[in-house]
Formats: structure tokens, C-alpha cells, sequence
């Protein structure tokens, strides 16, 4: 059985969109956050793989590297107009929380990609990551 | 009194509701007829239950007609800080810092405008950029960009010679909020902001042609440059784009970085606050400021935009158009404002006092200031004034919109963009937009009606109506 990656909840937050992502370990989780951002912006699936990027972030746990990881995501679409099918992720333990590196492959926002809607920022209304046994639930609610 | 999800409300005044008080925290109060309230969703009323309960409140908690859930505090929602004691909440001021409304007048008439709208809507739809990733004309560099958020429109308007001098006179505020500083925003909130200038941005902002379609109040109308049936006007909705939601970004974070100092409980991690004279505060409340003025800036260097879109399709200048603005008002925004606090035995009822207001998808509604209320793309918009019984009642407050009755992936389940398009241009409305998605999102179906959000806020005496617009093109992102 193919495990559910996400799960858009669609009769709540007016507004806004609330979604639930699933992870089988903690990188599986931001690959799948990853993968819920671009398809709401766009059609995950039709993201082409011709630019690469990589990112470091840091966040005292894992609540905080979530929500640096998805504001580096907005950064990146409002500046660099990229958005990203998949990524490679790298999580260490430091000192004072969690480091993420993670090697994205995306391309530029272009008139073939359909765009669905924007996302403005991940709210921190209802947010919450859990671990669930061994796997990770992340609950966000972006404001669109 | 009606029951609604376990909350009793007791009817105080017409259109004016008060929640059962069993919470320990400010009155709260929503001014609706009883047929809106009942279409609110449970969200508003555990929501506007948690602001309510926000320590430093004067007064009561006010929730408007347009009401819908949003994060923290629901969109419509009014409320007090004592400006001595009180908390700044940059989540209940809202991520789209002064996300507002202008109007601006024509002399055409719709019989004049009808053989040329598409042409219009085009040229209008590369005029003003809307939608994920595209660039404004206006390039500024970062020492521009600093005195345009610090100086607001006169800057735009003397320095860049973009927009016109008599509009600064009809913008809240006179388009710039005092006290703007560059170095209380970060350089994420300058970067985002830097190509997004003079774009019109996605969600449910819009640019609309629209053409009167009654004339309520005819003196007041005639008083704002509104004449006659059929006359055209232009409504623009938007706001300070990424910069304003980095802005709001930012300072959630720190504020939730320091929550502990502040020794304060909440029951949504979005509603956190800071005291009003903390160091934290006084920034967030600059950038607050900064973000206020490029929303200012955005919908004046749009309305030039739209200025030579009219005048390169009929042949005229915008001036002999008479395309002057009626008002440019804000929804977003926390404002320090001398008030009467409306009569609250609990939180000092009675007293004038100085307040900082947070007005979150709410409008500023002082006596004869214009007010602008937009409708669903499909159905109408209306303009207003405001009333010495908001000062009262509201802060001085009312309602923005008409309020979301379904969410924005429950709305595109239910028809796709391309056939409301169809059913628009059917119903004489042209639309361009940036997406089918995002214009499905904004079908009119998924809105409460207009007309009623402004019966109910004109029975409670918040603002009285003067004119009503329809759609006849529309922009959006």
C-alpha cells in the first residue's frame, strides 16, 4: 500500500488551506512538506528538474526548522521565482536544535507551468508537528 | 437570544449581538443580522473567543457582519489595546499589512465603455501585473524602496512623479502612517518587496470596472464623484504583498521567541502578543508602519497603471476622464486612536481614552469618511460613509467585504475556473485571470451577500450606504 504523503482539509480555514503531511522519518517529513507546497502553487508533477539549490537551516527543534524550512521555501519562489519538484535531505543533530541541509531540484516559474495559487506565509495557527511511533505528522495551516 | 455551536447570544441592539459572557474575558459582541450569523462558521466564534481573552483589552471584542475564520483572529475582527497597558498582536493586525480598498471615479458611462472592455481588460491585465511571479514596472532601489516605505504616497508622487497630488488627500492617513522604519524590517520583507511593487498579487485581490447600479444617498454620491447610474469606477483590493507578510513573519517570531518574558497565556499561538511599550513592540509596530506605506504606495502606483490603460484606450487624458479617487482605506492595521469605549462595565465603559485599535479585515469608519466595501466578483461592491455611531459602538470601525461562507479548496471542487469564466462573461462580466484555480476560489457562491453585510451594518449604524456598484471586468491574480 502506497502511504499518503498529505491530505488537504478542505471544510476548515476558510481562507487559508490547513493540510496534514505524514513522514516515515524526519526527512521523508520535509520532503513531503516540500512536495505539498509546490502542488498547492503549482502541479507538483509537472515541475521539471533544471535547477538545483541547496539551503542550510537551523531551528532549536523540530517545530522551528519546519517553519524556517517553509518561509525559506516563500523566500525562494518571491525572489528567485523557483519552485522545487523533490529534494535530497540531510538532518543533523547540533548543539542548540536541528540543522537541515537540503539539495533542491526545481525550476524557474514559467508561463508552461500552471499556477494554482500563492502561498504568503505558513501561519502559525494550529501548527503542530507529532511523532506518531516512528513516523511524523505535521499539521500547517498556510496563509494563501 | 439565539444558540449557536454552544455559544448563547443575546440580542442588545439592532443588528448587534453579545456573546453569553462564561469565559472570563471582554464583552464580546458581533453586529449582524440574525440570517448572517447564523451562516457564520464555528471557527469565528472559538476564534473571536480566544481574542477576546488577550490580556490589556479596553472595551469590548467586535465582530462584524463579513465575518469568516481565519488564523488567530477571524477576518472582521475590531478590538482595543490600552495604549498604555495593552498588547500589540502582529497575527490579529493580520499578514497582509493595510490590505485595503480604493475607488476611483471615470466620467464614461457604460454605454461609452461596452465595445471596448476587452480591449480594456487586456490592456489592464499587462498594465498591472497579477498572480504568482510576475514584476512590476516600478524598479526602485533599496535607498528608494526606504523613503517610499518611510514616506509613503508623497514620496511616489513628488520624487518618482508617479500618481497625482490630489490623491494623497483622499487616503487614510494621507498615505503615509507615521513613525516608518526601514530598520525595523528585515531584509527577507525588502527583498520580497522590491520586484512585487505595483502588482496586484493573488488570493482575492482584484482590480474591477464596474458601473453604478443605484445611487442610494444622492447627495453624499454627488459629494464623492458619484453621479450618475452608469456611470464607471474602478475598485482595486490589495495589499503590501511579501513584504507585509515577511514583516508580520518576522515579528510572530520573535514575539514567540520572547513569550515568556511577557508572562501571558493564549490559546492560539497566532494571537501572540507583546506589551505596547516593549522594545519588541515599538519595532513591530515601525514595520507594521514601513508595510502599511508600501501598501499605500502599491495601489497608488496601480491606480497610475490604470490611469494610462484608460487613456490609451479612449483617447483621452486621465485628468479630462476625471479619474480622481474617492478613497483609498485600509482593513489590516493596528492604529493608536482616541476613543469613547463603547459601554462595557467590565473594561472601563464610557471612558474616552487612547486605544491602539487592531482592525483585522475590518474597516476604519469615521464620520464622513468614505468607506468601501467589495462584494464577491460576481455580485457587487458598495460605497459608503462612515457614522458618529461607529465611533460609539465600533472603535470607529465596520466591515470589509462580504465574508467567505466556504473555504477556497472546497470552492474550486465545486466548479472549475474556466466555466465561471464562461457563466461570467454571460452575465456581461469580462474577467482575466492569472489562474483558473485562483478564480474558482473567488466564485461568488463561496461569499455571503453583499447586500446583506451592508443592511446589517447600516441597521447597526456603523456606516450608512451610498451607492452600489456591478462588476463589468474584472483582474485577478
Amino acid at each position: 500500500m502506497v502511504q499518503q504523503k498529505w491530505k488537504i482539509i478542505d471544510n476548515q480555514n476558510l481562507a487559508d488551506i490547513k493540510v496534514e503531511v505524514y513522514g516515515k522519518n524526519e526527512e521523508d517529513l520535509f520532503g513531503n512538506i516540500l512536495g505539498v507546497f509546490t502542488d498547492i502553487v503549482t502541479e507538483v508533477d509537472k515541475v521539471k528538474e533544471e535547477k538545483e539549490i541547496a539551503i542550510k537551516i537551523t531551528g532549536k527543534n523540530l517545530s522551528e526548522l519546519i517553519s524556517n524550512f517553509i518561509n525559506k521555501l516563500i523566500y525562494i519562489k518571491d525572489t528567485s521565482l523557483t519552485l522545487f519538484k523533490k529534494g535530497k535531505f540531510r538532518l543533523t543533530f547540533i548543539e542548540d536544535g536541528y540543522s537541515l541541509y537540503s539539495v533542491l531540484l526545481g525550476q524557474k516559474i514559467s508561463r508552461n507551468l500552471p499556477i494554482k495559487t500563492d502561498i504568503k506565509a505558513l501561519t502559525l495557527h494550529k501548527f503542530k508537528v507529532e511523532r506518531i511511533g516512528k513516523k511524523y505528522k505535521a499539521t500547517l495551516v498556510f496563509d494563501i | 437570544m439565539v444558540n449557536l455551536y454552544g455559544f448563547e447570544l443575546n440580542k442588545i441592539g439592532e443588528a448587534e449581538y453579545e456573546v453569553k459572557n462564561d469565559y472570563q474575558g471582554s464583552a464580546l459582541r458581533i453586529f449582524a443580522e440574525e440570517k448572517l450569523l447564523t451562516k457564520m462558521d464555528e471557527e469565528v466564534f472559538i476564534q473571536a473567543r480566544n481574542v477576546a481573552q488577550l490580556p490589556g483589552l479596553v472595551g469590548p471584542t467586535i465582530i462584524m457582519a463579513d465575518a469568516h475564520s481565519g488564523y488567530g483572529a477571524p477576518i472582521g475582527t475590531v478590538f482595543a489595546m490600552d495604549a498604555e497597558e495593552g498588547y500589540v498582536s502582529p497575527g490579529a493586525v493580520g499578514y497582509d499589512i493595510n490590505c485595503g480598498m480604493r475607488l476611483i471615479t471615470t466620467n464614461l458611462f457604460y454605454a461609452e465603455l461596452k465595445n471596448s472592455i476587452e480591449k480594456l481588460i487586456n490592456l489592464l491585465f499587462d498594465y498591472v501585473p497579477a498572480g504568482v511571479g510576475r514584476k512590476g514596472f516600478l524598479k526602485v532601489s533599496r535607498e528608494e524602496l526606504k523613503k517610499l516605505v518611510q514616506d509613503g504616497v508623497s514620496y511616489l508622487v513628488s520624487a518618482k512623479g508617479i500618481g497625482w497630488s490630489n490623491d494623497i488627500r483622499h487616503i487614510e492617513e494621507k498615505g503615509k502612517i507615521a513613525g516608518a522604519d526601514f530598520s525595523s524590517v528585515s531584509k527577507e520583507a525588502v527583498d520580497r518587496g522590491m520586484s512585487q511593487l505595483a502588482t496586484l498579487g493573488s488570493g482575492n485581490h482584484y482590480l474591477e470596472i464596474q458601473k453604478v447600479e443605484k445611487i442610494i444617498n444622492k447627495d453624499l454620491a454627488k459629494e464623492l464623484g458619484i453621479k450618475e447610474v452608469n456611470q464607471i469606477v474602478v475598485m482595486v483590493h490589495c495589499g503590501s504583498r511579501g513584504f507585509g507578510h515577511q514583516v508580520c513573519t518576522d515579528y510572530l517570531r520573535i514575539f514567540e521567541r520572547h513569550l515568556s518574558e511577557f508572562k501571558i497565556v493564549l490559546n492560539d499561538r497566532q494571537l501572540v502578543c507583546a506589551p505596547i511599550h516593549s522594545q519588541y513592540a515599538k519595532e513591530y509596530l515601525a514595520g507594521m508602519a514601513a508595510a502599511a506605506n508600501f501598501a499605500f504606495v502599491n495601489r497608488e502606483a496601480i491606480t497610475y497603471q490604470i490611469r494610462l490603460a484608460f487613456e490609451k484606450v479612449f483617447g483621452k487624458s486621465a485628468e479630462e476622464l476625471e479619474m480622481n479617487l474617492v478613497y483609498d482605506v485600509a482593513h489590516n492595521m493596528a492604529k493608536f486612536e482616541e476613543h469613547e469605549i463603547p459601554n462595557n462595565l467590565k473594561n472601563n465603559g464610557g471612558l474616552k481614552k487612547k486605544v491602539l485599535v487592531h482592525r483585522k479585515g475590518a474597516t476604519r469608519s469615521f464620520p464622513g469618511q468614505p468607506v468601501i466595501i467589495g462584494g464577491s466578483m460576481e455580485t457587487g461592491s458598495y460605497l459608503l460613509v462612515g457614522s458618529g455611531e461607529a465611533m460609539k459602538k465600533a472603535f470607529g470601525s465596520t466591515a470589509h467585504g462580504s465574508g467567505r461562507t466556504m473555504s477556497r479548496a472546497k470552492a474550486k471542487k465545486m466548479v472549475h475556473g474556466q466555466k465561471l469564466w464562461q457563466k461570467m462573461k454571460s452575465q456581461g462580466i469580462i474577467v482575466r485571470s492569472a489562474s483558473w484555480a485562483g478564480l474558482a476560489e473567488e466564485a461568488g457562491f463561496a461569499y455571503k451577500n453583499i447586500s446583506d453585510v451592508v443592511e446589517s451594518i447600516s441597521s447597526a449604524g456603523l456606516s450608512k450606504p451610498v451607492a452600489y456598484f456591478r462588476p463589468v471586468g474584472n483582474i485577478k491574480g
